[in-house]
């Protein structure tokens, strides 16, 4: 099925077999094209880390480009084009997989085949998985060095023990650890057999002939499609949650839950709320936590849809920690009680509009936009989604806050 | 406005310099919705003291940069962050050590938004109140930082590899520092230097060049004179070669700096320096496999080439056990690059990539936006790029090379024993 947005860029998407899709954005706009693909598996503890390893493995080299300055040497030869690992976190599923960037269209075909070369013939030699998994550790460790980034992380660990959402983007350092070459050459043959498989591209060649060029490769690909979401636990007291690290400013954050799956249509008025209570400059965070009271230097809140839960975030001076706390907690309440305008209400829709809209003028943009749709099932454009926004009025954002429920606050600070 | 030949880079561009010496670009992006503005002054943390009446007057660290944050006031107390937000604008600002910038992106109201982000540019107000509320942001944002042992080991970078250079210098200014300024210093590096002559503004978007041309003439001042450039006396030699400082990491981190020495031409120099350093340590080259390949550098491992008036130095980041034995492999590989490119096909691979690079970026409104204004800003222009590729070859390069003699490293260990990989 075919859609249009409003620049006449044609939006495709074909089934390529069970569980395999492709969806393609057809323009001439770009100098730049994309050509993605993702597996996609269900979040656990176990194979976390295993998702997140892969691709740097497969980085590494394949059997025509065995080393990486093999690789680097033919992606300069097609005009210094780009090809990236990638592991992401959506709600309680976890994709990998591989993204290219290239600036000819006529590199189409060189391009695709050495992102297949770099998917099904890699070299997964003991070495290259045994540094990678250092890497890994690296990076997970590397995660301490940002404080706010940290902050988030450890109160998702704290708040959502015991649920897949709980486990990191990259996994744990222990179960990291735990993997040798062997268990993960198998764990990939699995992968490839049993994952949800989706392509992405942005170009000008038709879709038809980009699902054959793909198609051409799929032989060892097997798909599987994914269950629906499951209904999220509510906690029924909220919590609080206190750690101690060597530094300078304190972290705060705190987590609500809402019960909103993906596919619920409240999820837009709840996105518009997130948006009025610490979505911008204009919110009620910023203009009254940062600019009345000079309690921090950041302070937002995001509202992530995979999951259906929203968190806040600052980053404030040790001493002020509960003064900070209680202003955010007030100003959600104040979220809740309708007591905002129609200029904050109008302003935080554009504010979502505008990113709805500039997403279509960046590939790499369009590209994470429908991995999420594709990850979930959804269909939905970004145009739809515009409308969806368009139409929320202050009674769907006070009859959706009412269920928000504080789930838990964590502080992070120096001892 | 004129059209500009674009080559290449295969542009709908167009400029014009107003008669009060504003430069001003166009690039048309037709189908675009997103639309971006940039507006940028030649003034830097970098610029610790200016001229009046022939005198010298020191400016306190971290100026600049509070000078950003407070020029988003207006004495009717309009918000002017609150109003772009209201349009629908996504409105923010940087200081770097050269430079100082506005911008925003923007679907619809673009003409709205940019009479008011000029406007506020071009209103300086500040009050006694409103600074010292401004010192409690500001000292937020100092913690934060020092809290980042990435930015800790960009700062201390600088410190270590200039003896002389007010780049040496935080840009955000200290704890200390930030409490000495006044309203009253703000007027006066405001008028310093805040100048329609010193100043660029960038837009991309599919708009028409003779209503940007209609905005930035009714919007921006009279003239005054141009600001002169930094010149400083800085010898070739580093302050401090190595520097090891410890804070709260879970692993060891480094920055190594190599000192350039700026020539006459100075954006073919600019791009050398660029494709020098992607020959020289990017993912294409020998060192970065090498490297690599013996766990020395990971993933996390960035670099790029940073530059400023009278100066500039290429910037190699990472995490690794064995910095010094990082540095010493940069080193020697410089030496032996110098001598001319063994592998004859790395120069065209070089010129491909970064190639590649630009283009990429000039998909992207705002980032393109940025890349003309910086450009224009440090006396170059992002159009002449073509030209400038077209001029490179190898054995410039190696000159280049054989010009870089010094570094400075800076290693950020584990304050705990116990903790390092």
């Amino acid at each position: 099925m075919a859609l249009y947005n409003a620049r006449g860029d044609e939006m495709t998407r074909i089934s390529l077999g069970d569980g395999i899709s492709l969806a393609c954005v057809t323009t001439e706009r770009f100098k730049t094209n994309v050509l993605s693909v993702f597996l996609t598996r269900p979040l656990n503890p176990l194979d976390a880390p295993k998702n997140a390893l892969i691709p740097s493995v497969l980085r590494r080299g394949n059997s025509n480009y065995p080393t990486l300055t093999d690789m680097s040497k033919r992606l300069a030869d097609l005009y210094g084009a780009g090809l990236y690992p990638d592991v992401r976190k959506r709600g309680e599923r976890h994709s990998f997989g591989l993204i290219s960037d290239f600036i000819n269209n006529e590199n189409l075909r060189d391009v695709s085949n050495l992102l297949f070369e770099t998917l099904l013939n890699p070299i997964f030699s003991d070495a290259y998985v045994l540094s990678e998994r250092d890497n890994l550790i690296s990076q997970i460790r590397a995660v301490k060095n940002n404080k706010s980034v940290y902050a988030s992380a450890r109160h998702t660990a704290l708040a959502f023990e015991g649920e897949p959402y709980a486990v990191p983007r990259l996994g744990d350092e222990e179960q990291v650890a735990a993997i040798t070459p062997n268990l993960l050459r198998r764990y990939y043959d699995d992968a490839l057999s049993a994952s949800a498989v989706s392509f992405f591209y942005c170009g000008s060649a038709e879709p038809e002939s980009v699902g054959e060029l793909i198609s051409n490769h799929l032989s060892r690909v097997r798909g599987i499609a994914l269950e629906k979401s499951d209904a999220v636990p509510i906690c029924e007291n909220s919590r609080h949650f206190f750690e101690n690290n060597d530094m300078e400013q304190a972290q705060l954050s705190i987590f609500w839950r809402t019960g909103i799956l993906p596919e619920n249509p409240d999820y837009f008025p709840a996105c518009v709320a997130s948006a009025i209570y610490g979505g911008s400059s204009n919110s009620k965070l910023f203009t009254h936590v940062r600019e009345r009271l000079s309690l921090c230097y950041t302070t937002h809140s995001v509202f992530d849809r995979y999951k259906g839960v929203m968190r806040a975030s600052a980053g404030v001076e040790p001493s002020m920690l509960d003064r900070a706390r209680d202003e955010m907690l007030a100003q959600w309440n104040n979220v809740v009680c309708g007591d905002f305008t129609n200029e904050e209400i109008s302003s935080a829709k554009k504010l979502i509009i505008s990113e709805l809209k500039s997403l279509e003028d960046s590939p790499s943009a369009l590209e994470q936009f429908w991995h999420g749709q594709t990850v979930y099932r959804m269909s939905s454009a970004p145009n739809d989604w515009i409308k969806a926004v368009e139409n929320v009025t202050l009674a769907d954002i006070i009859r959706v806050t009412k269920d928000f429920k504080l789930d838990s606050t964590y502080y992070l600070r120096a001892d | 406005m004129r059209k500009i030949d674009t080559g290449r880079l295969k542009e709908d561009a167009y400029y014009t310099k107003l008669p009060n010496g504003l430069m001003v670009y166009l690039i048309k992006k037709s189908g675009y919705s997103e639309k971006a503005a940039f507006l940028g002054v030649n003034y830097g943390s970098a610029n610790i003291e200016y001229e009046i009446d022939g005198n010298k007057r020191d400016i306190p660290l971290g100026t600049a940069h509070f000078l950003e944050h407070k020029l988003f006031d207006l004495p009717d107390g309009r918000n002017t962050l609150q109003m772009l937000s209201q349009m629908g604008a996504s409105p923010n600002a940087f200081t770097s050590r050269s430079a100082t910038a506005y911008y925003f992106t923007c679907i619809d109201n673009f003409k709205s938004a940019l009479e008011l982000l000029m406007e506020f540019v071009f209103t300086p107000y500040f009050t006694a109140e409103s600074v010292e509320k401004e010192q409690g942001i500001i000292a937020q944002e100092i913690s934060m930082r020092l809290d980042m042992p990435e930015a800790r080991v960009f700062d201390e970078l600088f410190a270590a590899l200039y003896k002389n250079h007010p780049v040496r210098h935080p840009v955000i200014g200290t704890h200390d520092s930030i409490k000495t300024i006044t309203d009253k210093t703000l007027h006066e590096c405001y008028s310093a230097f805040y100048r329609p002559s010193n100043m660029v503004l960038v837009v991309v978007g599919d708009l028409e060049p003779d209503e940007i041309e209609e905005i930035a003439l009714r919007m921006s001042p009279e003239n005054t004179s141009r600001v002169r450039n930094i010149v400083c006396d800085e010898p070739l030699e580093v302050a401090e070669y190595e520097k090891i400082i410890s804070m709260n990491v879970p692993q060891t981190m480094f920055s190594l700096g190599i000192k350039l020495v700026p020539q006459s031409d100075r954006q073919l120099w600019e791009n050398n320096c660029n494709l020098a350093l992607t020959a020289l340590i990017k993912p294409l080259s020998r060192l970065y496999g090498e490297l690599y390949d013996n766990g020395l550098i990971d993933s996390g491992f960035s670099c790029a080439p940073l530059m400023f008036d009278a100066g500039g130095l290429l910037y190699l980041f990472g995490r690794s056990d064995d910095p010094q034995a990082v540095r010493d492999a940069v080193v020697e590989e410089i030496d032996v690059l110098s001598g001319g490119f063994a592998d004859n096909q790395l120069f065209e691979r070089v010129l491909r990539t970064a190639w590649g690079d630009c283009l990429r970026e000039s998909d992207d409104p705002s980032a393109l936006a940025r890349s003309v204004g910086l450009n224009y800003l440090s006396g170059n222009d992002y159009f002449n790029l073509p030209n400038v590729f077209d001029e490179a070859n190898s054995g410039s390069l190696c000159s280049l090379f054989s010009n870089m003699r010094h570094t400075s490293l800076v290693v950020c260990k584990s304050n705990k024993e116990d903790n390092n990989v």
